[in-house]
C-alpha cells in the first residue's frame, strides 16, 4: 500500500465507473455462473477499491481482509440484485464489518489495555520537500486525510471517495442519518482546506 | 491582495453547496476548476480518487480462481425460469406426498390398534373401547376385564395364597395366567377324582381327601372375602372332592 499508480483514467481502477448498466449485467451475470472472465473483470472493479480503503484504515491487514472480503462478495453474487452501485455498496459493507470483526477480534484477544488507540494508521504528510505546486500521490493524500480528520470525517470522506458512494449509501454502511453524513463532511473539507494552507503557509 | 483573501475567507465561512461537494468528493473538480481556498483540497481528493495500489491486482490470477472455485461448489445456477418450475413441481410433489403420508399413518394406526385389540394386550379402557367398538361391526375382541393376568407378582400372590396343590394348583394359576384358555389341569381332574382312592400321586392317601377339601373350603373363602362373594373360585374343587367330614385335628396344608 505504500506505492501508488498515478492517476490514470485507463487504471483498472476506473473501468467500473465506465461500464454501462447493460454491461453491468451481462457481466454480473456470467460472473454469478462462474465465467472467469467476469469475474476478472469484476475483481479489478472492486478489489482495488477494497485494497485501497483497507489500506487507509488498517494498512498491516489490508490486504488479508480485501481477499475475505472479495470472496464474500463472490459468495454472496447469487442472493444479491441491483446495479453496480448496489454492488459498490455492498462491496464496502462487507469490507467495514470484516474490519469492525478484526479489531473486536483484537481487542479481544489484548491482554493489557491501551490508554487510546487511533483508529487510522499514521501516515505521513505532505512534506516540506515536497514540490510546491506538484500534484499529491494517492498515498500521501491518505495520509494527509487520515491524519487531519477526526475517525469518523475521515471515513465519511475515504467511503465517498474511493467507494465512490453517494450520501445515502455511506450513511447506511457507517450506521448513521444522511444529514449526518453531509454535515462530517463539510466538516472534512472545511478542516482539509484549513490544513493545507497552514501548511502551505510553513514551506 | 486583501481583497482576494478577504473573498477566500468568506467563501470558506459559507458552506459549499451540494452539488459542488459532490463532485469534489467524487475527484471530479480540478483543482484549477475549485472554490477559491479549496483548490488543494479538490487536487488531494483527486489524487485519492484516481490512484490505486500498484499491487492491487498482483494476485488477480489467485483471487479470480478462488473465486471461481467458489461459485462451482455451490449448485449450478438454472435460469430463472427453470428454478421457478422446479421450485414450483417440488411444491406439489411435497403437498402430494404429505396427505399420502397422512393416510398411511392413519390406516397404519387403525389396523394396528385392532390388531392389538384382537390380541387383548391393550390398556383396559382402550381394550374396552375397542371391544365395545369392534363388536358393534361383529368383530369379537376380549374386553379389558377379561384381561389374563399380566405381572408376575399378581400371579405370584395367586401362587402363594391359594390352598390348592399339585395339578389343581397349576390348573388355577395357569388358568388365570391365560385368561381361562389354559386346559392344564384337566388331566389333573382325573388326579383329583382319585385323590379320594389315595393313589394320587403326592398326596397322602389318607389325609388327601381332607386336605382337599380343606383346601376347597378355605380357597372359597379367600376368593370370597377377597371378591365380595362374586368369586366362584374354589367351588368345583369343593365339588369335586368327596364329601368327607372335615376334621379339625388336620390343618390344611399349605
Amino acid at each position: 500500500m505504500s506505492e501508488v499508480v498515478g492517476s490514470s483514467r485507463a487504471d483498472p481502477f476506473q473501468a467500473w465507473r465506465d461500464v454501462s448498466d447493460h454491461e453491468f449485467e451481462s457481466v454480473f451475470l456470467a460472473a454469478r455462473d462462474g465465467q472467469g472472465w467476469a469475474l476478472s473483470e469484476l475483481y479489478r472493479a472492486l478489489f482495488p477499491r477494497i485494497l485501497q480503503y483497507l489500506g487507509a484504515v488498517e494498512p498491516v491487514e489490508a490486504e488479508d481482509v480485501a481477499c475475505d472480503t472479495w470472496l464474500d462478495v463472490v459468495d454472496g453474487l447469487e442472493r444479491f440484485h441491483g446495479d453496480e452501485a448496489g454492488l459498490r455498496a455492498l462491496t464496502f459493507t462487507i469490507a467495514r464489518r470484516r474490519l469492525l470483526d478484526l479489531r473486536r477480534r483484537r481487542a479481544l484477544g489484548r491482554t493489557a489495555p491501551r490508554s487510546q488507540e487511533r483508529p487510522f494508521e499514521a501516515r505521513p504528510t505532505i512534506g516540506a520537500d515536497e514540490t510546491a505546486g506538484s500534484p499529491p500521490g494517492a498515498d500521501q493524500a491518505i495520509g494527509l486525510i487520515t491524519s487531519s480528520l477526526s475517525p469518523e470525517e475521515a471515513d465519511v470522506v475515504l467511503l465517498r471517495v474511493i467507494g465512490d458512494l453517494d450520501v445515502d449509501a455511506v450513511a447506511e454502511i457507517v450506521g448513521t442519518g444522511p444529514s449526518n453524513v453531509r454535515l462530517l463532511q463539510q466538516r472534512a473539507v472545511r478542516r482539509l482546506a484549513r490544513v493545507l494552507e497552514t501548511e502551505g503557509a510553513a514551506r | 491582495m486583501n481583497d482576494r483573501n478577504d473573498l477566500v475567507d468568506e467563501m470558506r465561512s459559507g458552506w459549499l453547496d451540494t452539488d459542488t461537494l459532490d463532485r469534489m468528493l467524487a475527484g471530479g473538480i480540478h483543482p484549477d476548476d475549485a472554490a477559491p481556498g479549496y483548490s488543494e483540497v479538490a487536487g488531494i481528493l483527486m489524487a485519492v480518487a484516481e490512484g490505486s495500489p500498484r499491487r492491487a491486482l498482483a494476485d488477480e490470477d489467485a483471487h479470480v480462481a478462488l473465486a471461481v472455485e467458489l461459485v462451482q461448489q455451490r449448485s449450478p445456477v438454472l435460469p430463472s425460469s427453470d428454478r421457478r418450475s422446479r421450485r414450483r413441481s417440488r411444491k406439489s410433489i411435497s403437498r402430494g406426498s404429505r396427505t399420502k403420508i397422512g393416510g398411511l399413518v392413519v390406516i397404519g394406526a387403525l389396523v394396528g390398534s385392532t390388531g392389538l385389540a384382537a390380541a387383548g394386550v391393550l390398556p383396559d379402557a382402550a381394550q374396552d373401547a375397542f371391544s365395545h367398538v369392534l363388536d358393534k361391526v361383529g368383530i369379537t375382541v376380549p374386553a379389558g376385564s377379561d384381561h389374563p393376568a399380566s405381572s408376575g407378582e399378581e400371579l405370584s400372590g395367586i401362587a402363594t395364597t391359594t390352598d390348592a396343590t399339585g395339578v389343581e394348583k397349576g390348573a388355577e394359576i395357569s388358568s388365570v395366567a391365560s385368561g381361562g384358555k389354559s386346559r392344564a389341569g384337566q388331566q389333573g381332574s382325573a388326579g383329583i377324582n382319585h385323590a379320594g382312592l389315595g393313589t394320587s400321586p403326592g398326596r397322602p392317601p389318607n389325609g388327601g381327601t381332607g386336605d382337599a377339601h380343606g383346601a376347597g373350603d378355605r380357597g372359597t373363602s379367600t376368593a370370597d372375602e377377597a371378591s365380595s362373594g362374586r368369586d366362584g373360585a374354589g367351588t368345583d374343587s369343593a365339588t369335586v372332592a368327596p364329601p368327607v367330614p372335615t376334621q379339625a385335628s388336620n390343618p390344611p396344608v399349605h
